[in-house]
């Protein structure tokens, strides 16, 4: 009797999950088309809903310098191209696009300033490199190696290649599906399990000579 | 070495998202900076005026088959009602209308007159029977 009833409260909070995730769609929908039509409110909502994705997957790809510009230069992006985003269901991937670009044109930018600091190095912040110093002697604290694991793996991240990261951050972290990277990034599915093949692989390696084996 | 787990890529990835690093917070008056640069949106006025066309035009998708209608209807009718007159009301009628104005023609010019065999061919030749093109099992 009991399994019954926990049965149908299950299928009861399936069916309240399905509807929530639906009227969220819904909402968002109609979000993206009042946008469309110019009105900044719907898309402050857009943006309040989105923006810690963009940034965290910013953050990823190119660090803390000039976050705040690039989160910008991502969103203005795409209430430029609102008007020609046909399908509307696709909102998400076409915003991961965009900061995706936003990443490469920013990566450009300095390839091109010559900057010996370079991509991977400028995003990386000495603050934190001195912290992953001062980490690696204190390793006893729980709190304190979480920490140090965070510290790792922004250095890991900065060790591989941007196409690597990239696909490593978007799966991996952002939890995007393999289709909808290459969607993203423009290139077969193929390619996208190529790259995180050895994209994980290289960050096994990277922890390994951390001293961490997975 | 400290080891984490045994599995291959799934323990990598799990380890990945637990110790993600997160950004740094965004300064507080990003969200009203993104809005005020915001460009006003040119299409907004386009869309107002698409939209006035876009109801001309399909008013004028409306109005233009009823147009072609009246207009096919009105030409028909015209044509009809024009012909009709024309048609001789007897073979005869014509015949003699078209000999006589050719003959008249000619005789204006000095010409000789034609004769009615020779002037045959203008009419057409309705009581003549038509020859039976597919042979007849009979």
């Amino acid at each position: 009797m009991s399994q019954m009833l926990a049965q149908e409260q299950a299928i009861k909070a399936d069916k309240e999950t399905e509807t929530s995730v639906q009227t969220k769609q819904e909402l968002e929908q109609e979000l993206i088309l009042l946008c469309q039509q110019g009105d900044r409110q719907s898309f402050r909502l857009l943006y309040q809903r989105y923006q810690q994705r963009v940034r965290s997957t910013l953050y990823q790809l190119c660090g803390k310098s000039l976050l705040d510009d690039l989160v910008q230069e991502v969103f203005l992006r795409a209430w430029k191209g609102l008007p020609k985003l046909k399908k509307t269901k696709y909102f998400a991937t076409w915003l991961y696009r965009i900061s995706w670009n936003v990443a490469t044109d920013q990566r450009r930018k300095l390839a091109k300033g010559r900057d010996k600091t370079s991509f991977n190095e400028k995003s990386w912040d000495y603050e934190q490199l001195n912290q992953g110093k001062n980490l690696s002697n204190i390793q006893d604290t729980p709190d304190l190696m979480h920490l140090h694991y965070q510290d790792l793996v922004q250095r890991g991240l900065n060790n591989l290649s941007f196409d690597h990261r990239a696909v490593l951050v978007l799966h991996d972290l952002e939890d995007l599906p393999q289709k909808q990277v290459a969607e993203i990034l423009d290139v077969p599915v193929g390619t996208v399990k190529s790259r995180l093949f050895h994209a994980r692989n290289l960050f096994k390696k990277f922890l390994e000579q951390q001293g961490i084996s997975l | 070495m400290t080891k984490l787990h045994n599995d291959n890529h799934q323990n990598l990835v799990s380890f990945l998202r637990h110790h993600q690093p997160n950004p740094p917070h965004a300064q507080p008056d990003l969200e009203q900076r993104i809005m005020d640069s915001l460009e006003p949106r040119a299409t907004t006025r386009g869309e107002k005026r698409y939209g006035k066309s876009t109801w001309t035009s399909s008013a004028m998708t409306l109005r233009t088959p009823a147009k072609l209608i009246a207009t096919g209807f009105l030409f028909t009718s015209v044509s009809f009602g024009i012909r009709t007159p024309r048609i001789a009301v007897e073979p005869k009628d014509l015949e003699n209308f078209l000999v006589n104005n050719w003959n008249d023609t000619l005789d204006n010019y000095h010409y000789a007159p034609l004769k009615e065999a020779e002037a045959y061919w203008l009419v057409p030749n309705v009581y003549e029977p038509q020859q039976a093109l597919s042979v007849s099992t009979k």
